[in-house]
């Protein structure tokens, strides 16, 4: 699009005259003030407050800190001009206001940033300079804003979108084209900020011209007015002359990742092992390791489609419903702490029941959103509900972390919608629970919002206000049974009732907050209106720019490590996506098929790039953003302890968790055994979805594995699996079961030798194989999906 | 020594002598002279009375309680007659009598004042140790931050928060005053003897081949080779085990901290700051004496904590440690005025006081005070932000440095507090 209004030869002349070929513009801000140009008039918000911006002085660290800086504060971000402007214009008691409209040379705002007078954030520009013109000009009319007839930025475009470039070729120039609400456009490329989202691959100069450092690709983000375009720049690495190799695509996500491969120069990896797909895949989809006699069975089979079987018999076993509920727990802030912690199983179930039914993602959050106890339903169903839930519910009111029998599990789970994320007690706080919907279902952050305008993003504080009013047109009514209900042990559950309805305290703020959709309309609240369903229409229409992305870029990210946008809750404009046009495929592709999650999972494991090779080859080494190779990825806490359970043949056992509770359908946040919190799992506090979760190495993981009593007492001969494999005559068959087990692979002949001249330093068979199973936890290969 | 004592202590782990031993013990791990300070974070989970501690009203009645205060050594202050071994010691430390804050609920609370951060629903902080960690290095098998969780109230837990838990602490949940005592990650488990324990070794490194193809260079892999060499270190470092073996204490030193669970603690947190730890945290609690608030610290809560201290802050001194050893023991509240129907207190943060000591902090010196009522601060107040900053000062980090949280948010170490001129002069 801009790649027209700008074609490339004409930005070489860029440096000497913004103007041409831009029939139309006014000429940018430097030409117009310079002290040959027309000069004239700025205007506050389209020419001042930019300056400012891009001048620093309204910066963090500057005038924009929330202290201001020196009796002098300006909006961070720029995001208040009215505030902006009264800051300069009238004085602090006891100061001299920041501008002299009968002395404009003498104002402070010109004197002190030129440093003819102290200032403590230095020189900002020079006395005859444009910048300085500009100020000046505007002073001397007499410093005028006028919010109402002023224009207003309509559009801000930015050229190229795309920078191909390497080091030591000339910079090549960013240009920003505004277009404003009277009609006018102007070029306010010497107005814009540019940051470099990575100045080790590309640097990006005050005025928008970016050079190279080293192969890679990156991000410049360009802020104007309040807005923020990007332009993504690939670097290629110089070619080494080794060709392109054959990359046949499996799907449409191949084509995509090949084209940027090829653009930067870089070579894919081979594909990797049927060993090593078995692993990752059952890894990936189930949390779970193959048994030994799956490996074989898959080993051994020669069908050409056999990794397509695979991927389909992995969607359909418990174990995914079981893991990805899990995960969606963590994504959807599952806690107890209140009400109560076990209640957090049923949350699991709700959606463990619709991940195996795979119902639709926008109905499952539909479910969550537009939750409520009733669902249209009579109270005396609900209450009959409740009933049968805790009907088998027996809690020892001394030992409440011991559990004699179950909730009726499958009861809460066939409901249609999922109220226990709304009585969640940190959740009726409309701002957290408005901050936990849009962070992890959107991938909106408002946290930034919550205080002051967004900084590589368009939000304000207005806009995360009216957002929240989504959140608040529901009330809780105690003890819909009409009375105090029984109490059983520690668990609450069916204490509550969440229907539609304004809490007092918050009908002023409904008035003068509507709701208001992200970016789009005001939803009223009107009597026997629930907005939260525009507010769900909205996310599920096909054009919303961030839900389907958001879960895409989550699930895609499950599978390489690595998002397409990273951090993967964060699509903000300022944050561009690695590969757009493979972000838009897929979303595009997950709407078309009916926000059907199996299909998503399906494109992404059949595609050639998912299963790839993580060995590098000398092209792919560093690179991480454009899926190369698989990465080394450590196995997140409740995968790695399920199949330590599995690989011992002796299970974890959890408290305030009902029989037969896995690390993968472990859900008491509250209660988070030593083993899962030091390998990462998050608490679950903050109103995000994956924030808190960590799957870094640390110390106390590596002394966990060598050392730990967990491990230490399932590492025992006369217990779990080694207790069966002692019927084993051959030491040989052993060595290979304990492979299959842990690594889901036959030995090599090395290790198998080594393996067997093992035995012979030890004393007993017994001893030899506990040694040969504790060594397995702990080589390296167990903990990282490669 | 026994055998068994021998055996959890690991002496022989790894296959090393004990004359490999000592002579590690001797050299290696034994930290630098010029290392910088380290800190003992005494953390009286539940809120600690202020009335019935630190800052005494016996001329109100109402609100006193049935302590009566006594002299210590120092002129101007008075405190519980239940603290008799902190009033001799009183020399050595700062007591604030004018911290305030406004978060009476015990988990914002105690992230407060182990963060210094007010908590905000979208980021969590991290706790000084993990700070401490992440700025000040330790002597190689010494994990600079160990926990010795004795009672945590509320189930408010250490978090490393937005730094990870790379920077979560070397958590030690025993009694160190039970013979039985052994540490977690430490202990050799039975039928295991230190050669196998090599011979294991060995083998693994043998068979651990899987992800090391030639010229291959991967951080998250290089990441756990690390810390499975840190952690090897540890499993081996004489020195580390030695600074947890307290029977190598004089008896007579034992029993001046007191042999209950938190005299011992405090002299095992002597013992590891010795061996290099930058941050020991005992975590003592419960403090939370809604009920019969005057028996509760007359017979369970005071007699240790007044013993244990003492003796530690004196021990610091006559081992030359105390001005590289800062001691700084706080509750997350003080407790009410009013004292309730039940003989208890319930949560006051608008008025609390808290001990300060070692690390270049003067002793013998009295920081504001409350009104009459203990209720608020009266003149200068100070936040749990401005202790926070004095600390991390004295500790020689600069609180307003800045870090990155996991998506990109800028972050002061600690966003609000400056430095207590009494305490950093």
């Amino acid at each position: 699009m801009s790649g027209r209004l700008f074609p490339p030869f004409a930005m070489l002349f860029f440096l000497i005259g913004p103007s041409i070929g831009m029939a139309g513009t006014t000429p940018g801000a430097a030409m117009r003030w310079s002290k040959t140009g027309p000069g004239g008039t700025p205007e506050f918000e389209r020419h001042v407050l930019p300056l400012l911006g891009k001048l620093g002085c309204s910066n963090r660290a500057c005038h924009g800190s929330f202290q201001g800086q020196n009796g002098f504060r300006l909006s961070l971000f720029a995001s208040d001009p009215q505030a902006d402007r009264d800051a300069l214009a009238l004085a602090e008691q006891g100061k001299r206001p920041r501008i002299d409209l009968a002395n404009p040379e003498q104002s402070l705002a010109i004197t002190k940033p030129s440093l003819q007078r102290r200032h403590r954030g230095g020189k900002r520009f020079d006395v005859g300079s444009w910048q300085h013109r500009l100020l000046l000009d505007w002073i001397r009319a007499g410093a005028p804003y006028d919010p109402k007839n002023d224009s207003k930025i309509e559009r801000l475009q930015i050229s190229p979108t795309e920078i191909v470039t390497m080091p030591g070729r000339p910079p090549v120039p960013l240009r920003l084209l505004a277009t404003f609400s009277d009609g006018t456009s102007e070029d306010v490329t010497p107005l814009t900020t540019f940051d470099s989202q990575d100045d080790g691959i590309a640097k990006v100069s005050e005025d928008g011209l970016v050079h190279a450092v080293r192969a890679g690709d990156t991000g410049i983000i360009a802020t104007y007015g309040g807005r923020v375009v990007t332009c993504q720049v690939l670097v290629p690495r110089p070619d080494d002359g080794i060709a392109f190799p054959d990359f046949p695509a499996n799907n449409r996500i191949d084509v995509l990742i090949r084209d940027k491969l090829q653009k930067l120069n870089i070579r894919p990896s081979e594909l990797c092992s049927d060993e090593v797909f078995l692993r990752r895949a059952y890894l990936d989809v189930t949390g779970t390791l193959p048994t030994p006699s799956q490996a074989r069975r898959f080993l051994s089979d020669k069908r050409p489609d056999r990794r397509a079987r695979l991927i389909d018999e992995l969607l359909a076993r418990p174990e995914y419903a079981t893991y990805w509920a899990s995960i969606f727990c963590e994504v959807t802030g599952a806690n107890g702490i209140n009400p109560h912690p076990q209640v957090t199983y049923l949350w699991h179930d709700w959606l463990e029941e619709k991940l195996r039914n795979n119902w639709p993602y926008d109905r499952i959050v539909g479910g969550i959103l537009t939750a409520t106890s009733l669902e249209g339903r009579s109270r005396q169903e609900l209450l009959a509900e409740i009933d049968a839930v805790r009907k088998n519910m027996k809690v020892n009111p001394d030992r409440p972390y011991q559990w004699t029998r179950d909730f009726d599990r499958g009861v809460y789970a066939k409901r249609k919608t999922l109220d226990l994320y709304w009585l969640r007690i940190p959740n009726r706080q409309p701002e957290r629970i408005a901050l936990q919907t849009a962070t992890s279902l959107l991938g909106i952050r408002l946290q930034c919002a919550q205080c002051h305008k967004h900084p590589f993003d368009r939000w304000t504080k207005q806009d995360f206000d009216q957002f929240q009013s989504f959140f608040k047109v529901v009330e809780y009514v105690y003890a819909p049974t009409g009375g105090p209900l029984p109490r059983k042990g520690r668990i609450c559950y069916g204490r509550d009732e969440i229907r539609v309805g304004v809490q007092k305290r918050y009908q002023q703020d409904l008035k003068r907050l509507p709701p208001k959709l992200p970016g789009g309309d005001v939803i009223p609240y009107e009597e026997g209106s629930d907005p939260r369903v525009a507010l769900w229409e909205w996310m599920r229409s096909p054009d919303n720019p961030y839900f389907a992305p958001c879960i895409v870029n989550r699930i895609w990210a499950h599978y390489f490590g690595i998002g397409i946008v990273n951090p993967i809750e964060d699509l903000a404009q300022g944050n561009p996506p690695s590969n757009p046009k493979l972000l838009q495929w897929l979303a595009r592709d997950f709407i078309a098929s009916g926000f059907d999650l199996k299909h998503l999972h399906r494109q992404i494991l059949n595609s050639r790039t998912y299963q790839l090779s993580w060995i590098p080859n000398d092209s792919n080494r560093l690179d991480k953003r454009s899926f190369s190779h698989a990465q080394l990825r450590r196995l997140p806490a409740e995968v790695l302890l399920n199949i330590v359970a599995t690989t011992t043949g002796i299970p974890y056992e959890f408290s305030y968790s009902p029989p037969g509770t896995t690390p993968l359908s472990f859900n008491v946040p509250l209660r988070t055994p030593y083993s899962l919190q030091i390998f990462g799992r998050g608490p679950r506090k903050q109103a995000c979805g994956n924030c808190e979760r960590s799957n870094t190495p640390a110390l106390n993981q590596a002394l966990y594995l060598l050392n730990d009593d967990d491990i230490n007492s399932r590492v025992d001969a006369k217990r779990g699996r080694l207790l069966e494999l002692q019927n084993l005559a051959d030491d040989r068959d052993v060595v290979e079961e304990l492979y299959l087990a842990a690594l889901s692979r036959f030995p090599t002949k090395d290790e198998m030798n080594e393996s067997l001249r093992y035995r012979l330093e030890c004393d007993s068979r017994a001893e030899w194989m506990e040694d040969l199973l504790w060594s397995l936890l702990n080589v390296r290969e167990f903990v990282f999906n490669h | 020594m026994h055998r068994r004592d021998f055996l959890r202590i690991g002496g022989s782990l790894c296959g090393l002598s004990i004359v490999d031993l000592l002579r590690l013990e001797a050299t290696g791990a034994i930290p630098d002279k010029d290392a910088g300070k380290s800190a003992i974070f005494i953390f009286l989970c539940g809120g600690q009375s202020h009335h019935d501690t630190w800052d005494m009203k016996p001329e109100n009645k109402e609100i006193g309680g049935e302590f009566k205060p006594i002299r210590t050594v120092v002129p101007d202050l008075q405190v519980c007659e239940r603290m008799p071994k902190l009033a001799q010691q009183a020399d050595k430390y700062t007591v604030l009598r004018n911290v305030s804050h406004r978060l009476a609920v015990h988990g914002p609370g105690q992230q407060y004042l182990r963060t210094g951060n007010r908590p905000l629903p979208s980021v969590e902080y991290p706790d000084y140790g993990a700070v401490v960690t992440k700025e000040l290095p330790a002597p190689k098998g010494i994990p600079p931050y160990i926990s010795l969780p004795i009672a945590r109230t509320n189930s408010v837990v250490e978090s490393a928060g937005y730094l990870g838990v790379a920077y979560r602490s070397f958590s030690v949940p025993g009694d160190p005053s039970s013979p039985e005592f052994s540490v977690r990650a430490l202990a050799t488990p039975t039928g295991i003897d230190g050669k196998r324990i090599q011979r294991r070794f060995g083998f693994m490194n043998r068979i651990d081949k899987g992800l090391r193809q030639a010229d291959t260079k991967n951080l998250e892999l290089e990441g756990m080779d690390r810390f499975y060499e840190k952690a090897y270190d540890v499993l081996q470092s004489a020195a580390l085990r030695a600074a947890f073996e307290l029977q190598r204490e004089k008896a007579l030193v034992r029993e001046r901290y007191g042999m209950n669970r938190f005299g011992q603690a405090c002299l095992l947190a002597r013992r590891l700051v010795q061996a290099g730890a930058r941050f020991v945290e005992i975590d003592f609690g419960s403090w939370d004496t809604h009920q019969d608030n005057f028996s509760t610290l007359k017979n369970t809560l005071l007699p240790p904590w007044d013993q244990g201290l003492a003796a530690l802050l004196e021990d610091l001194k006559e081992q030359g440690m105390l001005d590289k050893t800062i001691v700084w023991s706080t509750g997350e509240f003080g407790r009410t005025p009013k004292i309730n129907n039940n003989a208890g207190r319930d949560h006051w943060p608008r008025a609390m006081s808290m001990l300060l000591a070692g690390g270049g902090i003067p002793g013998g010196q009295v920081v504001g005070k409350t009104d009459k009522d203990g209720a608020e601060p009266v003149g200068d107040a100070y936040s749990p932000d401005d202790v926070a900053a004095s600390f991390l000062r004295l500790m020689g980090i600069d609180h307003h440095k800045e870090y990155y949280t996991p998506d990109g948010r800028p972050m002061l170490i600690v966003r609000e507090g400056k430095p207590i001129k009494e305490l950093v002069g």
